[in-house]
């Protein structure tokens, strides 16, 4: 029974924690543009190369085109591939990264699986296959990376304790999920568990050994994933596409030059000797 | 084999004894953590390297404690409490850079590049000065950030104290912080690191939150961008301390040139009201350049561009050091240069070929008014595209012939990385020279390597500041041009590095001069209305390299 509840909470902590960190994030003021080319909703060829509207002789006066599929499509480069670890880390992580985030989206579709499966059925052989490539493939991924952030000088020098500690959680959680998976008696387990969570019957479900583990452990990541590194995920979204990607010049009566209004009247605060700290914004630099 | 395989396939990483860790930033004295050595940086064939004439007494005087380099000619003789007030006041900056009102400008992405990177040193392999260093740790993008971190976390999160309770703790002294106030001034800003970053992190972004946080809280800041920076801009008008008086006479001065040097007779307009253009360019070209300032007038002038230009102070000189280090000066002299546009009842204002400038005109401006308000309605645009729209237009005769040269074109981060202006440049240059004359830098456009001069690195002249840039931070760029000019580098030709950038104009300047680039391979530089200018078929030809050098 415990269990149950206790998945509703982590559940509950994890979406409420999320969208806790976004909407912090959209509380703090505007900021001063800051992009970065390529911007993948310039349209055609721009986003190609590199090109903005700023190439053209009086930009303003037309009207700005988006092209917000490209805008969409260019993260998946990153989520799915890992392009830039890819390209660019000499540390060979990538092999090991690639197989952690898949054990993360295979493990993420077995448990939506198992979920329809509740109500709809889905061939067991799918299921399995899912939470097999998932758990295995992020357990051997975890592992690579624990070992190469052990025994690399750099990257060992680029983990901390903390790091440590994420990772082993997640090996936790993989291995449970492995071995749950590859018996027939632990899958069953996870279906009496699904189902349930899902009928909201907290004492239909008796879950134990490496199944109660492992989803214990499932509820731990989940709740403390929106206050960790691993919140890096979800950021992703707001560093590209709410920083680097956005170029929208500011237009009249619009919420941001609102906001830009009402900033220039924070109090400036800083006491090096050319800042007058009790004055706002505007008024330091009017003069 | 090309030279940029080079640099990724002969420097390695030095993994032994001497890799720098973080708690060694804090380590009492002002020995400097290790020496850079000739032989483990990036060697480039035909180039002799420069001495370190560091004196002796420097080390002791000042403080070199980072790599024995510093940009801060203040002698450091800091007492034991004012080393512990200034860690306190260090903390309390940290504090404000948090703080949504006294960092509203950069509190959004500064607060996710603190939090979010996952340490997979992806970005590293973008850094020019890493690489040109011999990948040093210190010089990793990330390493800079890393130490911020751990502040940050320490002081202000859970995962610090959790880390600190696993053994992990970095001690926070005047030492650590003098020599990260070092550091921020090993990064050029130009924020290539940030395209290799598979999170979005912004470690160039960050070191410009440091810089800010050591200027707005505490004063310090290179003199060469504060005192003699900003803060002479704000006073006298320019930052190169020219006053009104000294516009009026140089522009009387420059209409006299181009009379001489073309035999026309054109009326340089200054402080004409409603005109359609404020002209407003970096004012260190009219010492530096003035035939670059020159090509403008003429071009203008050709083709009946309806400008002025500005005596106001401040509306001579369109640089805006603050982009580099202060949001305070920042905003200061943007909104100068703006009631000056206003004032002239100007529509736009055109910005020259300057690339800090044109990012803050076009790109960071946007930000620091409400649109609706009077300054904001001036137009802010860059000349790139409206040089192309006339060299397009055909309303010039121009004769490509007059430009025989070999080119390449170097890409100012600004405006390139920064804002997206990649072709018009591009197109203006394939018009106006001979074909195949144009030899792109690999790698170009938005991935562009910096020169080595950008967010003040260009000016900062104190102490052995200079030594290091020659030796570190124009290298990567050094060895792109000599990789690029490879084929015709024994050719009695000259080869010329189009630019668009004053910074970027000057550091390529620096390196021909120190490693004699045009006397041994006839390598230089030039701005990109020159080249216009000097194609135009009805004035004889403009310019004249070996009388310029
Ligand atoms: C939006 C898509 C995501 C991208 C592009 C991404 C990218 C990366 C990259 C580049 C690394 C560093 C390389 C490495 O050390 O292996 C990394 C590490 C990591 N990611 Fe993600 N990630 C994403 C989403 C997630 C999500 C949703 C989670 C978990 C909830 C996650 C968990 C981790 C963990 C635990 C590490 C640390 C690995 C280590 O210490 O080596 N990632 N991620
Ligand atoms: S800044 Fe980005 S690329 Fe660099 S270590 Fe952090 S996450 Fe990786
Ligand atoms: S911004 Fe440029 S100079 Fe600075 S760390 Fe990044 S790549 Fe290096």
């Amino acid at each position: 029974m415990g269990m149950v509840v206790f998945t509703y909470v982590a559940f509950l902590v994890c979406v409420v924690g999320i969208a806790y960190r976004f909407y912090r994030f959209y509380k703090l003021p505007v900021n001063i543009r800051w992009e970065v080319y390529p911007v993948p909703h310039e349209p055609g060829e721009k986003k190609q190369y590199g090109g903005s509207y700023l190439e053209d002789v009086a930009w303003y006066e037309k009207e700005l085109k988006k092209d917000h599929v490209g805008e969409w499509l260019e993260p998946l480069k990153e989520i799915l591939w890992l392009e830039r670890v890819k390209k660019y880390n000499r540390y060979g992580l990538w092999i090991w990264s690639f197989c952690l985030h898949w054990g993360l989206w295979l493990m993420f579709l077995f448990v939506v699986l198992m979920l329809i499966n509740t109500k709809i059925f889905i061939p067991l052989g799918l299921i399995k296959t899912a939470g097999i490539l998932g758990y295995g493939l992020g357990s051997l991924g975890v592992l690579g990376l624990l070992v190469k952030r052990t025994i690399h000088p750099t990257l060992k020098l680029y983990t901390s304790p903390i790091d440590r500690v994420n990772l082993l959680l997640l090996l936790a959680l993989f291995v449970t999920g492995f071995l749950m998976v590859v018996s027939d008696e632990g899958l069953k387990h996870a279906f009496f568990y699904f189902n349930a969570i899902l009928s909201f019957a907290p004492q239909e479900t008796k879950v134990k050994g490496v199944v109660f583990w492992h989803f214990f452990i499932f509820n731990i990541f989940i709740l403390y994933l929106p206050f960790s590194k691993f919140f890096h995920g979800p950021a992703k979204y707001l560093t590209y596409h709410k920083i680097l990607w956005d170029d929208m010049p500011q237009s009249k009566g619009s919420k941001i030059e609102k906001l830009i209004e009402k900033q220039l009247g924070y109090q400036v605060g800083w006491s090096g000797p050319h800042v007058k700290p009790e004055k706002t914004w505007l008024e330091n630099a009017q003069n | 084999m090309s030279l940029c395989n080079f640099i990724r396939q002969e420097l390695e990483e030095k993994n032994g004894e001497d890799k720098v860790c973080f708690k060694e930033l804090s380590k009492p004295g002002k020995e400097p953590l290790f020496k850079l050595e000739e032989k483990e940086m990036l060697k480039i064939p035909g180039i002799e390297e420069v001495k370190d004439q560091t004196p002796e007494n420097w080390y002791q005087t000042y403080n070199l404690s980072l790599d024995g380099y510093s940009m801060f000619p203040q002698p450091d003789t800091i007492s034991e409490e004012d080393k512990v007030e200034i860690v306190k006041r260090f903390l309390n900056g940290l504090e404000k850079l948090l703080n949504p009102k006294f960092n509203w400008t950069f509190i959004r992405p500064f607060k996710l590049s603190l939090e979010n990177c996952v340490r997979c040193n992806t970005c590293a392999e973008a850094c020019h000065l890493y690489l040109a260093s011999g990948r040093k740790e210190i010089y990793r993008p990330n390493f800079r950030s890393e130490i911020l971190r751990k502040i940050y976390e320490k002081h202000f999160t859970l995962t610090g104290k959790l880390n600190a309770l696993l053994g992990e703790e970095i001690d926070i002294t005047y030492d650590l912080i003098r020599r990260l106030f070092e550091l921020a001034y090993r990064c050029t800003l130009c924020r290539r690191c940030v395209l290799y970053c598979p999170i979005g992190v912004d470690n160039g972004l960050i070191a410009r939150e440091l810089r800010k946080l050591f200027s707005q809280e505490l004063g310090w800041a290179p003199p060469e961008v504060h005192q003699k920076g900003t803060r002479l801009h704000l006073k006298a008008g320019s930052s190169t301390g020219m006053n009104p008086q000294g516009i009026r006479d140089t522009i009387a001065f420059l209409e006299e040139e181009i009379a001489e040097k073309t035999g026309k007779k054109i009326k340089i307009p200054v402080d004409k009201k409603g005109a359609e253009y404020l002209f407003i360019h970096n004012a260190g070209e009219y010492i530096s350049w003035p035939d670059h300032m020159e090509a403008f007038f003429l071009l203008f002038d050709a083709v009946g561009i309806n400008y002025t230009l500005s005596s106001e102070p401040l509306g001579y000189d369109g640089v805006n050091y603050g982009a580099w280090y202060d949001d305070v000066e920042l905003a200061r002299i943007a909104v100068n240069h703006l009631k000056i546009a206003h004032s002239l009842g100007v529509k736009k204002i055109l910005v020259g070929e300057c690339g800090h400038a044109h990012k803050v005109f076009c790109v960071v401006l946007d930000r620091l008014l409400p649109a609706s308000s009077p300054l904001a309605e001036i137009k802010r645009e860059s000349c790139l595209p409206l040089v192309w729209e006339i060299v397009k237009s055909g309303k010039l005769k121009l004769d490509p012939s007059r430009n025989d040269f070999y080119f390449t074109l170097h890409d100012s981060c600004n405006i390139v990385r920064l804002m997206g202006i990649v072709r018009p440049q591009r197109e203006v240059l394939n018009r106006i020279v001979p074909q195949g004359r144009i030899k792109e830098m690999n790698p170009n456009g938005v991935k562009n390597y910096c020169c080595g001069g950008g967010s003040g690195f260009a000016i900062m002249g104190s102490l052995n500041f200079p030594t290091f840039r020659k030796k570190v931070g124009i290298k990567v760029k050094l060895c792109q041009i000599m990789e690029t000019f490879q084929d015709v580098l024994k050719e009695d030709k000259i080869k010329l590095v189009v630019a668009t950038c004053s910074n970027c104009k000057g550091t390529i300047r620096e390196m021909e001069h120190t490693y004699h680039l045009f006397e041994k391979y006839k390598i230089t530089h030039c701005g990109l209305v020159d080249l216009v200018v000097n194609a135009m078929t009805d004035i004889p030809p403009f310019l004249n390299f070996e009388e310029m050098i």
